[in-house]
């Protein structure tokens, strides 16, 4: 919870939450919109590491982690592409997990056991697995 | 034998041709990369028999063809063959036993081996050895020499250097019965002759580099057969090597995975166009060779796409001119003649969607080191700055406009900014 807290603080030193929420229609002003989600994504990018294994906690371990976290993950500790090196490599075991590769969305969740694998995999391609800071493990 | 190894120049296309083979410059990073992409089917298809057949297709073509040519004898073929490996940058081959049933090569320094310890690291030993290319040359290489029925040659790679060999070994075996080998789409298909020009909106001079950097001595050292410059390792590789296995990749996962699983495929190809826009373009714009010949030119910042585009057209891989630059936002790039259409025509390649995978990465590489990396304050060009850099703010995206496989007449790629 005090992850989420700094995380709350700090943006709102940079931003005016009053004015994102006024423009936060995307009817009223797409364009705008649009273009404040980008700039809050880019403040937002250093904390990721920090927010996602907090974030994890809360989960049921059996359910896995969501997609999106996952591609957070390599994004920040691994080249670009690793996410697709990793699925065209184990395209069985998404497919064997019900997550055919690669239209599984950002909102799923890999179970457990393929996360196990992606670390394995890591591993073989770059000599180090998922970060233990991550907690995903 | 030497001088047999050296083609010829095509300004009128600019290719370079030998023996009916196109050749053209890459880069270590590209050549492991993309190696590696096709690698990581392996759980699906077979890519490591796709990188050793390539290889052969493309080494039979061009070899027994000279040997024809000049009607060479058994030693003779041999020499030249060894010779090939060594002006092309693939490093050093040696024949250590060579029989008409099996024999040995040894190679101390081998360029997807000494490339990939610098690109990679160490490879796990439980993995075959990383010289596929090398593999498939010796394997054309015996049976050239022996006049050898096409296919009858199989070689394995028992030591690696990028597993921690001293010498990289290759032991072959000759069979009764031949594999079929797919044939060479050769020169492959061209598009007609587009004249270079010299843009009115810049002062850089693209006749005059193209020809100073097509004709440089860029071959392999005489101490390690490896190309040694703009800080990578380069290689005069096959185009219909490249051409092949991305062919033959795309054809084998379509058959396991229908279309749904060509995007990831996709995604990688072009990623390993990236890596090569980055390392082996990024590294002639941050070298003294740049220095010397292309710098004086240079008096905006735009000029520096106009410079790397003129030096682009000398390296075999078609005619390429720049249709709009916007900066910072948008470039569009004309490819006639592209290395990867030649070949793709001439294969009737069946795939629905544009396939120059390679102008897509390289595309989107030129916008990335002039805007993203700013490569004229030259920055030191390593994997954590690459990683940095494109994980920071947005991205610059390819999108093809023309295949001159779908829509003729030339290839038409753009970056934008996503």
């Amino acid at each position: 919870m005090k992850i989420f807290q700094k995380f709350s603080e700090k943006f709102k030193k940079i931003f005016d939450w009053s004015s994102v929420a006024s423009n936060s229609s995307t009817t009223s002003n797409p364009e705008k919109t649009t273009w404040r989600e980008v700039e809050a994504y880019e403040i937002a990018k250093p904390l990721l590491k920090e927010i996602i294994p907090d974030k994890e906690k809360k989960l049921p371990r059996s359910r896995g982690i969501r997609v999106r976290s996952m591609k957070n993950i390599l994004l920040y500790s691994f080249p670009p592409y690793t996410w697709e090196r990793i699925g065209i490599f184990l395209y069985k075991d998404f497919m064997n997990a019900g997550l055919p590769f690669p239209t599984v969305t950002d909102d799923d969740y890999l179970p457990y056991e393929l996360i196990e694998k992606i670390d394995e995999t890591l591993r073989s391609f770059f000599g180090k697995g998922l970060p233990k800071e991550s907690k995903v493990l | 034998m030497k001088e047999l190894t050296y083609g010829k120049y095509y300004e009128h296309r600019n290719v370079y041709l030998l023996s009916d083979e196109p050749m053209i410059l890459h880069c270590h990073h590209y050549n492991c990369f993309l190696q590696a992409s096709v690698e990581d089917t392996r759980n699906l298809i077979n890519p490591y028999d796709i990188l050793v057949d390539a290889a052969h297709s493309v080494v039979y073509n061009q070899l027994s063809k000279l040997k024809q040519e000049h009607n060479l004898g058994e030693k003779e073929s041999l020499e030249l063959g060894l010779a090939l490996f060594k002006t092309h940058g693939f490093g050093v081959l040696q024949a250590e036993s060579l029989t008409k049933t099996r024999g040995v090569f040894l190679s101390p320094s081998e360029h997807y081996g000494v490339g990939w310890l610098a690109r990679f690291g160490k490879r796990n030993p439980e993995l075959p050895g990383v010289a596929f290319f090398a593999r498939g040359f010796t394997e054309a290489l015996v049976e050239t020499v022996f006049n050898l029925p096409k296919g009858s040659v199989t070689c394995e790679q028992t030591a690696c250097i990028s597993q921690g060999a001293e010498f990289s070994r290759f032991e072959y075996k000759v069979h009764k019965s031949a594999r079929k080998i797919i044939d060479s789409p050769g020169k492959g298909k061209y598009d007609p002759v587009i004249p270079m020009r010299n843009p009115k909106e810049t002062s850089v001079d693209y006749v005059g580099i193209r020809n100073a950097v097509a004709e440089m001595p860029l071959e392999g050292s005489d101490e390690d057969g490896l190309i040694h410059a703009f800080g990578v390792l380069l290689t005069r590789m096959y185009a219909n090597y490249y051409n092949l296995i991305t062919y033959l990749t795309i054809e084998a996962v379509k058959n396991e995975l229908g279309d749904m699983g060509m995007p990831v495929i996709e995604a990688l190809f072009r990623e390993a166009g990236h890596v090569c826009g980055f390392n082996t373009l990024g590294g002639i714009m941050v070298s003294a060779e740049w220095d010397a010949l292309i710098l004086p030119q240079l008096k905006t910042r735009e000029d520096w796409m106009h410079g790397i585009v003129a030096v682009m057209n000398a390296l075999g891989w078609g005619t390429i001119r720049i249709n709009k630059l916007l900066p910072g936002e948008y470039l569009e790039m004309q490819y006639n003649s592209d290395y990867e259409n030649n070949a793709f025509i001439a294969l009737n390649m069946d795939y629905p969607r544009p396939a120059n995978f390679l102008f897509q990465g390289g595309t989107v590489g030129l916008m990335n080191l002039l805007y993203k990396a700013d490569i004229t304050r030259k920055p030191e060009l390593n994997a954590d700055f690459y990683n940095r850099l494109f994980r920071e703010g947005k991205q610059f995206i390819p999108e093809q406009i023309k295949d001159r496989r779908l829509d003729g007449e030339f290839s038409l790629i753009a970056a934008k900014l996503s």
